[in-house]
């Protein structure tokens, strides 16, 4: 077979296999692309060796079908990673009103608009101007992490105090979300020092070390919630079109390709923190704009962050998926960004015309099934990977991210406090006073 | 101005220090963290410690199950009497009205000072992003009232009173005896005051250094000028003056333009600091090109796509109107 | 259902458990709370919502108690380097084992920006690299591996495609450093067989020869003990490390830490840390300087009893400066110095590649030195060809002014600086005033109790990098060679190693 023909049969099986993964709430493609790194050194181990070919565009293709198509169930099972804590509410919105496939739609389009948006944009851009970028900014990331630390921290709006006479009960009503917020992020954070410097997961494991963690922040509470939440999803309409137009369209580019470049290009900064400082940057108030720019910075921040690794003379890492090839191949030159990015370019459109009829298939999965079976189901597809990769410990470790994570979600905090468990000690490594945090904490 | 406005333009003074670039190279975050903390801290001392203590006189609190605008109008007229006739400040609380966990029912207040009355009206509900649901449409009842003094108005005419925490007005008489209507008197009040900075930092200075002093107050000042650029102003020198200086009028907090043109020229800014107050590095341009390369290039083409497609759809941007979690800058969706 | 009442139609999501949500006292929507915010009622609400908040919490504070506990009493596994597989990227481990290569230090200005050096565990080998505070905790507390010692060190995994396999010290304190013992060596028994070894050798340093500003060279000393001599390099931010600069002069005993390399095929001891450099004080320095003369070379000759006969062969002659002759400017003459013994004199001639050297220890009338050199006749007259500089060595200064070079002389006050002095060097203490710019160059005025000069520092002797320490105000120690400009006295430096900075300064 032709090279180019291996890359795009391989680039459309790996997104094919991703959309329809993707659907199953919880399921992070990091985590299946961590099994499938697994598989490709076992593969070499006993003398099976696959050609970058084969397996850079099949990942290529599993991250963005992953990234477009997570948010159906988003909006209609309502279990997001971290970084589409936006998406859920309005997502939400549109369920309740039973215009969830709208609402889909509108954020997938949001992720063909990112890939546009990369390919066209990015991918000719990145090679001339983000080295420069990087060179500036390479000495000072570790205070843009404190700075955006500070300002998750200090921006959380108080959920309650607004009734009720003025004095210490009104302040402590209102308080309660943010000291939730604020023992969230210090306890997911010194979760995170512990897996950082004595993880239990065998050391033989080690490449997902976090996953559990990860797992149980954010995957885990929203299944549990589902499961006890008393909601029924009303009927949903199919509709024929989509209440946006160019404007709404260009607005969400601007805001989500600026929100999800941001988390690209900076280390430990997800998704869901790129959308938060892009939301307010922009001043966002049109929830359509506000749903399609959630797809768009999805994208850009997964598929983006993956293809940062392949831009000639930048030499950087971003990104879970990133980290996971780099054990199996170090990009080096325009061969290989280019077919990362033509990888790209046809996930995006056929991810996107699988954007329909799994939707539907959804709709059709949720009248025919309680949605909080579907929930429970996942959950214990996920639990089960957890399992097979980390054994009991990893469950151990997911069952207290759980603990950690549903924090936010039972005290009206921001999940995106969760996040400590990266932000806090990579911070202070980066600082250079992460061993002292460790020695004090009896780590090292 | 939102909050990550004023917050990013904090780091951004930071940077023009030689000190924090320095000390960032070797590891201290710690200038530019004061510098965004202390842009974002009059907003986090109102929003989020004085308005819980702030008193009023006199709260409207509206029955959902039987919205009656007239009742509404008779409370601010009644507030209003009270603050001409007894000369003193009269604060009264417009309460928000919860449906649901997403729900809100609005209603909106509006002075008409030409009339010397007041109306209200209660709108549709509404979610949290302030969208309304469908098929809950406004009540057609308008409640009036007349006021008895002649008021002035110092913000927006109108008042929408939707979602999350309601609005405060404070009624006082002027020396000619007529009553100044104030907004959100607990906002912009002592916290947005160049002499409370200067404590900051003066507290900073003994903390860590002169250093530290100087972004602080740096941070807090630009903060306090980002806010005279609006229409409420501030106390700038409480606690020497006990009144808000108005702003210039330039802009709403909420504005999508302002905000967005304060984030990046601040992040353009900070990069340059950056750049220039670094170690030599193996890329060289100057303040011209990365003006040209990261402001007009990007921001014009998109500008122009924007015009473009709004001419062809023949829309255009409506103008928003004030909120008070605009103010904060927390999305509503979140 | 007061709200669809009021609405004429059920707002989404809001059908169902409506007693738990809406207060049963005012009816006021409530949502999750347990009391009512308007009225004060108490809300019941299911069990499961209540229970989860409960659980969530004790969930994660006993849980991250226990993984804590569990964590802190885990030994960090060790492994053997060459079991590594790519699915340990992130792997915190312990690798121990013998450093193969002297750490490499890696700056940034001044700062220490990084280390790395490697560990061998017999089963394959790791770079190891601390980055910033931890490479600095571990410069700044002399702790920087070297080549032979023994390590046992804990860091996560990086392990990459191609093998790349690095491990990144996350802590200062989980390096276990087992200093090895290292021979000492006599230097005329290093050879090119020693190479990648590290040694100990003892000395007396014969010449110094500093990078120029701005050049890339390193720094180059000769050490001779008894055995021989051999060179010692080292870069500039080595130099830095040493702690006694002052002391780094021909003349001086040294032991050292070293690494043996080679350069253009000679052997050639390198020097990675400026702590492996020891200066020797007392009866051992005095035992080093004693066996340094190698025996045999050079035949000790009174300057009356050379001989035409003797041509060719390399005498050492001692005696006192009658004259000394530098060559014209432009010429390519060399330097010629009058030696004179008992009443006998011979002529020493050295070129000005030797001259450059000689720094302190340059000839002036009135001195006694040690020369060796090869003798041969020009134009009929004997000559002695010296063709280093350390083959000269002043035994005495002269007695008009104490040598103020860099080795043993004393301290000269300013004022007894005279016009006579031109070209002596001297050595000065006092405190620095303002600095003024010139063409290649900075001009200090010194000031000690007797009086004033001042100072030129030309930037192709000491750098801008070198003078950043200096500052109006700073007490400094300088030597130089005494010029004259436009009728003033002035002292020049030849070398940074000539201006020192005394009061410790920031």
């Amino acid at each position: 077979m032709s090279l180019v023909l291996t890359v795009v049969v391989s680039v459309l099986i790996g997104t094919l296999i991703s959309t329809v993964l993707s659907c199953l709430p919880g399921l992070h493609v990091y985590n299946v692309i961590g099994l499938l790194v697994l598989l490709v050194l076992t593969l070499g181990s006993h003398g099976v060796t696959l050609p970058p070919e084969v397996y850079l565009p099949f990942i290529a293709g599993m991250i963005v079908g992953w990234s477009m198509l997570n948010t159906i169930p988003s909006v209609f099972l309502g279990a997001p990673d971290e970084s589409a804590i936006f998406t859920v509410l309005p997502g939400q919105k549109y369920l309740m009103f039973g215009r969830g496939f709208e609402g889909a739609m509108i954020t997938g389009v949001g992720g063909l608009a990112g890939v546009f948006f990369l390919v066209l944009v990015v991918g000719p851009l990145a090679p001339h101007y983000l080295p420069v970028v990087q060179q500036v900014m390479r000495p000072h990331m570790h205070w843009v992490l404190w700075v955006i630390i500070t300002y998750i921290l200090m921006s959380e709006w108080p959920k309650g105090g607004n009734w009720g006479p003025a004095g210490w009960s009104k302040f402590f009503d209102a308080w309660r979300s943010l000291l939730a917020g604020l023992a969230t992020f210090l306890l997911a954070g010194l979760l995170g020092f512990i897996l950082l410097y004595r993880s239990p997961v065998s050391t033989d494991m080690a490449f997902q070390n976090i996953m559990p963690a990860f797992v149980g922040l954010f995957a885990v509470p929203w299944c549990l919630v589902n499961m006890i939440s008393g909601v029924s999803v009303p009927e949903q309409h199919v509709a024929a079109s989509l209440d946006i137009d160019g404007d709404v369209i260009l607005r969400s580019v601007g805001a989500g390709g600026l929100g999800g470049g941001f988390a690209a290009f900076f280390p430990v900064i997800t998704g869901g923190v790129g959308g938060l400082l892009a939301g307010h940057a922009t001043a966002q108030r049109d929830e359509r704009v506000f749903l399609m720019s959630q797809g768009v910075s999805k994208l850009v921040y997964y598929t983006g962050a993956f293809m940062l690794a392949f831009v000639p003379g930048l030499g950087i890492t971003r990104g879970g998926g990133a980290w996971l090839i780099r054990t199996l191949y170090t990009p080096r030159t325009y061969y290989d960004y280019f077919m990362i990015l033509g990888a790209v370019a046809i996930g995006g459109a056929a991810a996107y015309l699988m954007m329909e009829p799994l939707t539907r298939g959804i709709i059709w999965l949720i009248r025919r099934f309680n949605y909080r079976y579907v929930s429970a189901a996942a959950l214990v597809i996920i639990m089960a990977l957890v399992y097979a990769i980390t054994g009991w410990v990893g469950i151990f470790i997911a069952a207290v991210g759980t603990g950690i994570g549903l924090i936010p979600v039972l005290f009206a905090s921001r999940r995106l406090n969760c996040l400590g468990i990266l932000l806090l000690p990579i911070a202070c490594n980066m600082s250079g006073v992460g061993h002292h945090v460790a020695a004090f904490l009896h780590l090292v | 101005m939102k909050g990550i406005s004023h917050f990013i333009s904090g780091v951004a003074a930071a940077s023009f220090c030689p000190w924090a670039v320095q000390a960032a190279q070797e590891g201290n975050p710690l200038y530019f963290i004061l510098g965004g903390a202390f842009g974002l801290l009059p907003d986090t001392l109102d929003f989020k410690f004085y308005r819980f203590f702030y008193r009023h006189e006199m709260y409207v609190d509206p029955d959902p199950e039987n919205p009656d605008p007239q009742a509404i109008a008779d409370a601010l007229a009644d507030a209003v009497r009270r603050a001409g006739e007894e000369g003193r400040r009269v604060r009264i609380k417009l309460n928000t009205i919860r449906l649901g966990a997403d729900f809100w029912r609005q209603y909106v207040v509006k002075f008409d000072p030409d009339a010397g009355e007041v109306l209200v009206r209660f709108g549709p509900v509404v979610n949290t992003g302030q969208v309304p649901v469908p098929g809950t449409g406004g009540d057609e009842r308008v409640g009036r009232a007349k006021l008895a003094f002649p008021v002035v108005q110092t913000y927006d005419a109108t008042t929408s009173v939707d979602i999350f925490d309601g609005p405060t007005f404070a009624f006082t008489r002027d020396e000619s005896g007529r009553v100044v209507i104030h907004f959100l008197p607990w906002h912009r009040e002592w916290s947005h005051s160049f002499v409370i900075g200067a404590l900051f930092a003066l507290a900073g200075w003994a903390l860590w250094s002169w250093k530290a002093a100087v972004v602080i107050m740096a941070g807090y000042s630009i903060h306090v000028l980002e806010d005279q650029l609006g229409f409420m102003g501030s106390n700038l020198f409480f606690p020497f003056s006990r009144r808000r200086f108005p702003g210039i009028h330039l802009m709403r907090s909420g504005d999508a333009l302002p905000n967005f043109t304060t984030v990046w020229t601040s992040c353009l800014l900070i990069f340059w600091n950056l750049y220039r107050q670094g170690p030599p590095s193996i890329y060289n341009f100057s303040f011209l090109q990365l003006l040209v390369y990261g402001a007009v290039l990007p921001l014009g083409l998109f500008a122009a796509a924007i015009y473009f497609v709004r001419r062809l759809s023949g829309g255009g941007e409506e103008s928003e109107e004030i909120d008070l979690s605009d103010e904060w800058g927390d999305p509503k969706m979140s | 259902m007061r709200v669809v009442a009021m609405n004429a139609e059920s707002l989404p999501g809001q059908q169902e458990y409506r007693e738990q949500i809406i207060c049963p006292s005012c009816g006021r929507f409530v949502g999750p709370l347990t009391r009512c915010p308007y009225c004060g009622a108490r809300i019941r609400k299911r069990l499961s919502v209540r229970l989860f908040r409960y659980l969530a919490l004790l969930l994660a504070t006993v849980g991250l108690f226990f993984l804590y506990l569990m964590a802190t009493h885990r030994e960090v596994p060790r492994i053997r380097v060459g079991d590594i597989r790519p699915t340990m990227n992130f792997a915190y481990v312990r690798v121990a084992g013998l450093v193969s290569s002297d750490a490499r230090i890696y700056r940034e200005g001044d700062a220490v920006r990084s280390l790395r050096f490697t560990v061998d565990d017999g089963s394959g080998e790791i770079p190891v690299t601390a980055y910033r505070a931890q490479a600095r905790e571990l410069v700044a507390s002399g702790r920087v591996p070297r080549m032979g010692d023994k390590v046992e060190v804990a860091g996560s995994l990086s392990v990459a495609a191609d093998d790349r396999v690095m491990m990144r010290l996350q802590s200062p304190d989980q390096l276990i450093l087992t200093r090895a013992e290292l021979p000492l060596m006599p230097l005329g028994s290093v050879s090119t067989n020693d190479v990648g070894r590290s040694i100990m050798v003892k000395g007396v340093i014969s010449d110094i020869r500093a990078p120029r500003p701005n050049s890339r060279a390193p720094w180059l000393i000769r050490v001779s003990d008894s055995s021989g001599e051999k060179g010692i390099s080292f870069w500039d931010d080595t130099y830095a490390e040493i702690a006694d600069k002052d002391r780094l002069v021909p003349g001086a005993a040294v032991r050292a830490r070293v690494s043996v390399g080679t350069f253009r095929g000679r052997v050639q001891l390198r020097l990675a840390s400026g702590r492996d450099l020891e200066f020797l004080q007392g009866e051992e320095a005095a035992a080093v300087s004693a066996g340094v003369r190698p025996e045999g070379r050079y035949e000790r000759t009174p300057i009356s009893a050379l001989k035409p006969s003797m041509v060719g062969r390399e005498v050492e002659v001692s005696g006192r400066v009658l004259d000394v002759r530098p060559p014209r400017e432009g010429s390519r003459a060399p330097w010629r110095v009058v030696l004179e013994e008992d009443g006998a004199q011979v002529m020493v001639v050295y070129w000005d590649k030797v001259a450059r050297h000689l720094r302190a220890k340059r000839p002036e009338k009135g001195a006694y030195l040690v020369v060796r050199g090869r003798l041969a006749v020009y134009r009929g007259r004997l000559q002695l060809k010296v063709s280093n500089s350390r083959d000269i060595e002043l035994t005495r200064a002269p007695q008009h002014a104490p040598d103020a070079g860099s080795g043993g002389g004393g301290i000269l006050p300013i004022a007894k600086i005279t016009p006579e002095m031109k070209g002596r060097i001297v050595r000065v203490r006092g405190i620095l005033g303002q600095a003024r710019s010139i063409p290649g160059g900075v001009v200090y005025q010194l000031k000690d109790d007797s009086g004033e000069i001042k100072v030129v520092l030309w930037d192709r002797f000491v750098s801008g990098e070198a003078r950043d320490a200096l500052d109006t105000g700073r007490r400094v120690r300088v030597s130089g060679k005494v010029s004259e400009y436009h009728g003033q006295l002035e002292i020049v430096p030849q070398g940074a190693y000539q201006v020192v900075v005394e009061d410790g300064g920031e």
